[in-house]
């Protein structure tokens, strides 16, 4: 196809030396927390390592937890006309806890009231309005809009965008965000892309999720660069105020990134099947199909998949159902589903390789490695198949 | 602009101009901010577009509102819904003398938006007086999200380089980069204390240096036993074992004692201590009325 990817080379390009100093720089910033997580190209820094395990040993009573009741009053009731004016309205956060807690005696947040990384106060209830907020982000199926988008252009751009997010080091936040504006910006446009203008919205897409997460100064020329010069400077500009506008200028949209964090910190899942999750569901991002699935259950699925990866026996526990909000039975469909996709992506897409690629390094655990479970779903191997009735999230 | 008629300039924002504006439509006062985009530049300034993204989502009666975002050919405008003054120039017009019941009023609309903001995933980041704005009816409302931004869990690092420093707490004077919403609180203590003392600020220091002798004065030295890890925070350096010389009855002498306790929950060098706005709203100072 007409996009670009490296890997396909066989050998690194060299970035611009403005790219160097900018990695230089994020070596030395851009620690995180958990000393564990695999971060290949980042050199943690020891001083602030120590630091986190410091914090980490340290407790503070608990006092500080306490019934959240009246507080939560005061949410919902804290402006009752601002939903009908609100363009995208405000969903107040859902009051009562689950009535059927599945399972009653186990509060991790509570567990994790001494770590400050957890921000245990208000976790449950970020989750919660995640939840409440994916209805916004809703994905409408736009292939009727843009007929001449194949499902594979769009794969080959996210496998692209991919090797943009390893190149320059971006947070996975920023590449699920950017290819959740992407496919926003498609719904809310028809019938003009070609796919060198579907890389200008990809770049576009991918600068504003820059700027909206990352620490780092905006990356425009490593955008340019990696777009092989195609446009320029004012037009990756008009481009990204066109996508701001096109996508309500609203960037927060929950990511299913996100989700599935919580689901491996919940359960206190060690890092390798963690990373064999991340895996599945960074592979599911390049699925024109999943675009249009809840991004907690997506989530949810891959959690599953690598389970059932690790242990065939593996049942989805009532933590999981606690913290996901989904039984097993919503979840299964879609992780056979998913197991089938990776399964036709790894027989027909064996060019999209950037993400095995990624996975099959040491410090991922090998996970795209890892021998996928037998494809359960009956389907023909090529093709990716209807998507199991789910609701939506 | 040919929706809004300008009144008047009002100030600079983190990164563009405000005006006072009247809706053609509706004849609604508003503000608008401007935000120029030049080519040369950086495109859309991220801190522009992060205020923009949050306060689409939060809508709460203590954080001002955005109208409406309209795009034209080199700048976007942000209308706001418009309020008479900020909390800064509301000291001003007091002459030293604040009624504690609009002081806890105040204190207690502060933490309200400041819970929601923390439990939507918003850091503010940048509170003090002038990002505070009030209302002729006693209302307040957070503004300014120039520097605040959404945040994941578990929190990343993200940059020290926050928080006016008179309003910056004693982990990010050091250059600590891992906080969460426990920054915010000690922004909200130096608020407290300085709307109860009706304008006065609590620390205002010169530099960084200054600022963290200010605060070690006040409440004495921090050290390993009481701030585990505290040596390890990017810029430590250690400061001589100041012992508290001014009881807080002398620092906020218009505080009441439970007003006086809260406070100090507020401005705990630890953030692991801190306490959450959540919390801080359910102390005896706000529950019990009957305490002046």
């Amino acid at each position: 196809m007409m996009l670009r990817s490296k890997a396909k080379n066989g050998t690194n390009i060299p970035a611009p030396d403005q790219n160097k100093k900018r990695k230089q720089e994020t070596q030395q910033a851009e620690f995180i927390v958990h000393p564990t997580e695999p971060q290949p190209k980042k050199a943690p820094s020891k001083g602030l390592s120590e630091l986190s395990n410091g914090i980490l040993d340290f407790q503070i009573d608990s006092t500080k937890r306490v019934s959240k009741a009246p507080i939560k009053e005061e949410k919902e009731n804290a402006n009752p006309t601002v939903n009908k004016a609100a363009p995208q309205g405000v969903d107040a956060i859902q009051l009562s806890s689950n009535p059927t807690d599945p399972c009653p005696n186990f509060d991790y947040d509570a567990e994790e009231a001494g770590n400050p990384d957890s921000v245990s106060e208000y976790a449950m209830d970020i989750f919660r309005y995640y939840k409440s907020r994916e209805k916004h982000f809703r994905i409408a199926d736009y292939r009727a809009k843009h007929p001449k988008i194949e499902p594979t252009t769009r794969a080959i751009l996210v496998d692209w965008l991919v090797e943009l997010q390893e190149t320059f080091e971006l947070n996975h936040e920023t590449l699920y965000n950017t290819v959740k504006i992407l496919d926003i910006y498609l719904t809310n446009t028809e019938n003009f892309m070609t796919p060198e203008e579907l890389q200008r919205i990809a770049c576009g897409a991918m600068f504003v999720a820059a700027k909206f997460d990352e620490r780092g100064p905006p990356i425009i020329e490593d955008i340019l660069y990696m777009a092989n010069d195609r446009f320029d400077r004012e037009v990756l500009f008009a481009t990204e105020r066109d996508v701001f506008k096109t996508i309500n200028f609203d960037l927060g949209a929950p990511l299913s990134y996100r989700y599935l964090r919580r689901l491996g910190r919940v359960t206190r899942l060690d890092m390798a099947t963690l990373t064999l999750a991340r895996y599945l569901l960074e592979m599911s991002l390049l699925v024109y199909e999943y675009a249009l699935v809840s991004s907690s259950r997506m989530a949810a699925a891959a959690y599953l998949l690598a389970m059932k990866m690790k242990d065939p026996a593996f049942k989805w526990t009532p933590v999981l159902e606690k913290y996901s909000g989904y039984k097993g039975s919503d979840v299964v469909p879609l992780m056979e589903h998913l197991n089938h996709s990776i399964i036709y992506i790894k027989r027909n897409w064996q060019q999209l390789n950037n993400i095995r690629d990624k996975y099959a390094h040491d410090v991922f655990f090998n996970a795209s490695l890892v021998k996928l479970p037998e494809d359960t779903t009956g389907v023909a191997p090529n093709v990716i198949g209807p998507l199991p009735q789910m609701s939506y999230p | 602009m040919l929706k809004y008629d300008k009144l008047e300039k009002i100030g600079e924002g983190t990164y563009g101009t405000v005006f006072k504006a009247r809706s053609k439509d509706s004849g609604e006062v508003v503000a608008l901010k401007r935000v120029k985009l030049d080519d040369d530049d950086e495109g859309v300034p991220s801190s522009a577009l992060r205020e923009i993204c949050i306060l689409r989502e939060l809508k709460h009666r203590n954080v001002v509102r955005l109208y409406d975002v309209v795009h034209s050919e080199n700048k976007l405008t942000l209308v706001f819904e418009y309020c008479d003054q900020d909390l800064k120039k509301f000291f001003d017009s007091l002459n030293g003398y604040i009624d504690q019941q609009v002081a806890r009023s105040l204190m207690m609309q502060l933490l309200r938006g400041l819970s929601f903001c923390h439990a939507h995933h918003v850091l503010h980041r940048d509170l003090k007086p002038q990002n505070l704005l009030i209302n002729t009816n006693g209302s307040l409302k957070l503004a300014d999200f120039g520097l605040a931004r959404a945040f994941g869990i578990p929190v990343r690092c993200y940059s020290a380089e926050v928080v006016t420093l008179w309003y910056r707490p004693p982990d990010v004077l050091f250059g600590g980069k891992l906080y969460n919403t426990s920054i915010d609180m000690w922004s909200a203590g130096c608020i407290f204390a300085e709307i109860s003392n009706a304008g006065r600020p609590l620390f205002p220091g010169a530099d960084v240096d200054d600022q963290l002798k200010r605060i070690f004065r006040q409440l004495g030295t921090p050290t390993e036993d009481s701030w585990p890890s505290l040596t390890q925070l990017p810029d430590y350096k250690p400061y001589p074992l100041y012992h508290p010389a001014l009881t807080w009855g002398q620092v906020v002498p218009n505080l009441s004692s439970k007003g006086r306790d809260l406070l100090q929950k507020f401005l705990m060098c630890n953030p692991t201590g801190r306490i959450d706005a959540e919390s801080a709203l359910r102390h005896p100072y706000f529950t019990d009325v009957n305490d002046a």
